[in-house]
Parts: structure tokens; C-alpha cells; sequence
């Protein structure tokens, strides 16, 4: 597969083509990640008190719903957004996956899942002390996402 | 016994000989102190109850504690995380007439560490925790070891036959928890035991055919019954005073004969900045808003609970939290910018502290109550 770029100083906005014979497994693959690249760069609009951030997705580790927001957390802060959890759902890239009712979570940041046989599952992420809890229903789901992620021979 | 053995012996204890000659030392020190800093007032603000974590970024597990006076002499402690329970040296001494000085609990600390460049240089701490262990507490810990102390010599000579620990031990908590129903007139605290006890008893009651969950079951159902024919009106809303805490906690009655916990109860619906958070078996996130609350009680029975404070500083002066944690694990993220005033009441559980949090007594100071049975409780500090 050629990888072409041509330099256009006149267009409006960047754009990205693949041209294709036929869209099989390893091409949707790549438009995934491709996907997830380009969203990956974008930021979110949180607010702490009266300050407005702007965050950069990989700095999520994940999102819950607390009283009448949804509580955005990163490492050490705590932001909140007042989008609704199913909208942010949509416009979040594939690397950020429901994991209960009221919990979507960025699956680059975890470095543990506790599994829990009769309970939510407790997820830890790396540098961090925070946890977050997956309810059983969404628990395979979490697995196969993370299994992608895993090196394979 | 080989030789090797013998000294190896001997010298661990001489080892712990000298650390509980150099803890009782301090604690001469302190108990002398904390006369002085007592006996003047005898107030509440004199006995206030203090905790701090051993080093700058370090982290303190308190330990189960029934003995009324522990001493906690950390070694020093560089920045990173250190579990005392590693790192420091525990010595437990009984001090009985100390003990009662003061109503309750009553711990003190000193703190001989140095800060420097805004850094908290840990040369060493001292610990000091003075509890008050109710008599009733006393009376049955030491039946329970001259019972034991019989048991051995009666056993080894050959009087009595052995006993099967297992169905004694919960035999024990069966009767405990009868006696607790009775005394609170609970219809499950009393029913529920004596099911447990005709399960493990079976065959010396005759009652084989009958199956546990049968039991267990039937009594279930005749304590909830029972509970619902003759439950009295209880208040919505019950506030607790604990220990100086109060919190709300909806139907709740405290047990008057109970003095391991001063509580009183009285009816306030009307106050709005007391929160209650309670998990029963579930895994649950909160968030509380810091300056909107002047209490939070936090009561997790064998669940998961996290709970988030924001990083403002609380709206009264006196602010609390209080943690009862039964089996479960509990996590607080509280703000290191807040200054602690810690009390704790362990049993058979852990205490951690994470991080530091800070010991300017000009910041918003918080007080934070953990009651612990047989669970975890991690606090954070970010």
C-alpha cells in the first residue's frame, strides 16, 4: 500500500483519502485507528467552578455520572461537563467504552481490572490512585476491547 | 530447640526488650504531657483526637487497636510511600489508670518533625493513641482469655476432651450477637444466631433432616415478620452525635448500654448541609460538593464505596466526616490542602493514609471519624 500526501496550502480543511480495491479486515482496521488518531488529538470542553479547560482526550481516564453532571476525571483534577453520558458516548473515540450505567472509561489508561465474581469489577489505571467499577453486563465487552489491545504472536 | 534457635531468640528478645523500655520512656513523656494538656480544661477542645501520617508523602496504616494506649514509633521515613506496618516499629503497651483520663477516646500526638524548604523532614514521630475501652469490652476479652487459659491446661491434662474450634468459635458469635439482639429487642439480632446455632447443632438437637437454608431461611422470614408486626415509628430522619460527629442516619437507634460509642440521638429533618451516603453490598461513587456540607456520614456495609470531595475548602469551621465501614472497602479522595484532625476505631481492619495532607492549622480544618470492622478504608489525599 502507497502512502501519498500532497501539500495544499489553498484547502479549507485537512482531509484524509484511502483508496481502496475493497474494504476487508486489515482496511477497517486501519480506518479505526486512523479514526481514533485524528479524535485522540481533539480536546474536550470540561469546567471546574467558573474555569473552562479544554482537556486532551489521552489525559481522560473516564467519565461518570455524579447528581446533575458528569464528573470528568483525570489523574489528579476532577472536571465536570454538563453533556449527557449516552451523547458523550457517541462523540468519544473507540478507546473510551462504557463499562456501567454511569461510567465510560478510557481503556488506554487502565492498568488493572480486580474481576469480581458477584459484583462490579474494579478497574485501576496506571499513575493513579483512582478507581472506577464495572458492572458485570458491560464486563465482556471491556475484556474483548482490551483483548484487541493485547500483543499477539 | 537448637542453640542457634535459642540466641537467635534471645536476641529478638532483648531487640524488643529495649524498644518497649525506649517506647515506655516516650510514653511517660507524653502521658505526662497529656496530663498537663488535660487537667486543665477537660474539654472537648483539650481532647481532641489527632492522627498524622509518618513522612512527607508517606502512608500509615493504623492498626487494629483494643489495648487502651499504643505507641507508634516510625523509623524515619523518606518521601515515597511507607506502610508503618513495614517500616515502623509497633510496640502496644497497657496503661489501665491512663487510660481513664478523659471521657472516651483520647489520643495525642507528638510531632518532633522539622520542615524545611516547605518540606516535612520526618526525624521522628511519635504516635500516641489513648483509648478509653469500655467495661463491658474489658469484662468479655478477659473471660475470654481465662476461659482459654482453662481450656489448655484442662485439655492437656486430659480432663476435658478437645473442642472443635470452628463451631465453638461461631457458637461464641452466635451467642454475643443474642445477646446484643436482646438487649437492642431486635428480632433478627436474636433469631437469626439462634438459627446459625441450630445449623451448626443439628445432630445434637435431632434435627438432621431438617436442611440449613431451611433454617436460615424460616428465620429470615419470622425476623422480618416479626419486625414488621411490631416495628415502632421510627423518625426519618435521626441525627447522631458520635463522638462530637453528627450526622444523619435515617432510623437508626443508638444502644444506650453501648458505651464504646457516646451517641444521642435526636430528630432533625430541617438540617440540609448533612449528608448521608450509605452502600449496602453494592459498589457506588459519590461526590461530595466540600463547600456545601458541614457533616458527611459515610456508612458502607461489605460494598465498594469511593467518594470524592472537591477541592474547595468546607463553608462551617467545623466540618466532619465520619466513616463507618463494616467489611467493605471505602476509599475518600480528600484534599491535600485540607487540615485533618483524624480519630479512628479499628477492628480487625486498615486504616491507610496516601499522601499527606496538610498540617498548617490555618488551613480548613476537617475532622475525620473512621469506624472500621473488619474492612478497609483508604484515604487519599490529592
Amino acid at each position: 500500500m502507497k502512502i501519498r500526501m500532497e501539500v495544499d496550502p489553498g484547502i479549507e480543511e485537512e482531509e484524509l483519502v484511502i483508496r481502496l480495491r475493497e474494504l476487508n479486515e486489515e482496511t477497517a482496521n486501519l480506518q479505526l485507528k486512523l479514526a481514533e488518531a485524528v479524535r485522540g488529538r481533539m480536546q474536550m470542553e470540561v469546567s471546574k467552578g467558573e474555569t473552562t479547560y479544554y482537556l486532551d482526550l489521552p489525559e481522560i481516564l473516564f467519565l461518570e455520572t455524579a447528581d446533575n453532571f458528569v464528573a470528568v476525571h483525570t489523574k489528579n483534577q476532577i472536571y465536570e461537563t454538563r453533556q449527557k453520558l449516552y451523547e458523550l458516548q457517541e462523540l468519544l473515540p473507540g478507546n473510551f467504552v462504557r463499562v456501567s450505567k454511569s461510567t465510560i472509561i478510557n481503556v488506554n489508561g487502565i492498568r488493572s481490572i480486580k474481576k469480581n465474581i458477584t459484583g462490579a469489577s474494579e478497574v485501576e489505571f496506571a499513575g493513579c490512585s483512582k478507581r472506577t467499577f464495572v458492572s458485570r453486563n458491560y464486563y465482556k465487552f471491556l475484556m474483548s476491547k482490551m483483548e484487541e489491545k493485547r500483543l499477539k504472536r | 530447640m537448637s542453640n542457634i534457635e535459642r540466641e537467635d531468640m534471645e536476641m529478638l528478645l532483648d531487640m524488643a526488650l529495649n524498644k518497649a523500655g525506649e517506647a515506655l520512656e516516650k510514653a511517660e513523656d507524653v502521658l505526662k504531657r497529656a496530663g498537663d494538656g488535660s487537667s486543665g480544661a477537660g474539654n472537648t477542645e483539650d481532647e481532641n483526637v489527632r492522627a498524622e501520617s509518618a513522612g512527607a508523602q508517606g502512608e500509615t496504616e493504623a492498626e487494629s487497636r483494643s489495648t487502651p494506649v499504643v505507641i507508634t514509633v516510625p523509623k524515619n521515613t523518606a518521601q515515597g510511600e511507607t506502610e508503618a506496618g513495614a517500616g515502623a516499629t509497633p510496640v502496644i503497651i497497657t496503661v489501665g489508670q491512663a487510660a481513664d483520663q478523659g471521657a472516651g477516646k483520647n489520643e495525642k500526638l507528638i510531632d518532633n518533625r522539622t520542615r524545611k524548604n516547605g518540606k516535612i523532614e520526618a526525624e521522628s514521630n511519635v504516635q500516641v493513641t489513648i483509648e478509653k475501652i469500655s467495661d463491658t469490652t474489658r469484662i468479655l476479652y478477659g473471660v475470654i482469655l481465662v476461659i482459654l487459659a482453662v481450656y489448655l491446661v484442662l485439655h492437656n491434662l486430659k480432663i476435658i476432651p478437645a473442642v472443635p474450634v470452628i463451631p465453638a468459635f461461631v457458637t461464641f458469635l452466635c451467642l454475643y450477637a443474642l445477646w446484643k439482639g436482646v438487649k437492642r429487642r431486635s428480632f433478627s439480632l436474636t433469631i437469626m444466631p439462634l438459627a446459625v446455632i441450630f445449623c451448626v447443632f443439628d445432630r445434637q438437637f435431632g434435627i438432621t433432616s431438617v436442611k440449613p437454608w431451611v433454617f436460615l431461611g424460616a428465620a429470615a422470614l419470622l425476623s422480618s415478620g416479626l419486625s414488621l408486626l411490631f416495628s415502632k415509628d421510627k423518625p426519618k430522619h435521626v441525627t447522631v452525635e458520635l463522638e462530637g460527629l453528627q450526622a444523619r442516619r435515617p432510623g437508626k437507634a443508638s444502644d444506650p448500654d453501648d458505651t464504646d460509642r457516646e451517641e444521642t440521638i435526636e430528630s432533625d429533618p430541617e438540617k440540609k448541609n448533612e449528608i448521608l451516603i450509605e452502600n449496602n453490598f453494592n459498589s457506588v461513587t459519590q461526590y461530595v460538593e466540600s463547600e456545601s456540607f458541614s457533616k458527611v456520614f459515610i456508612e458502607n456495609n461489605m460494598g465498594s464505596c469511593n467518594v470524592y470531595f472537591s477541592n474547595k475548602a468546607p463553608a462551617v469551621e467545623d466540618a466532619a466526616i465520619s466513616v463507618e465501614n463494616n467489611m467493605g472497602n471505602t476509599r475518600l479522595y480528600l484534599p491535600a490542602d485540607w487540615h485533618l484532625i483524624i480519630s479512628n476505631q479499628n477492628a480487625m481492619g486498615s486504616l491507610k493514609l496516601h499522601g499527606d495532607y496538610n498540617h498548617d492549622e490555618a488551613a480548613p480544618n476537617v475532622r475525620l471519624h473512621v469506624e472500621n470492622n473488619m474492612g478497609r478504608v483508604d484515604v487519599h489525599f490529592e
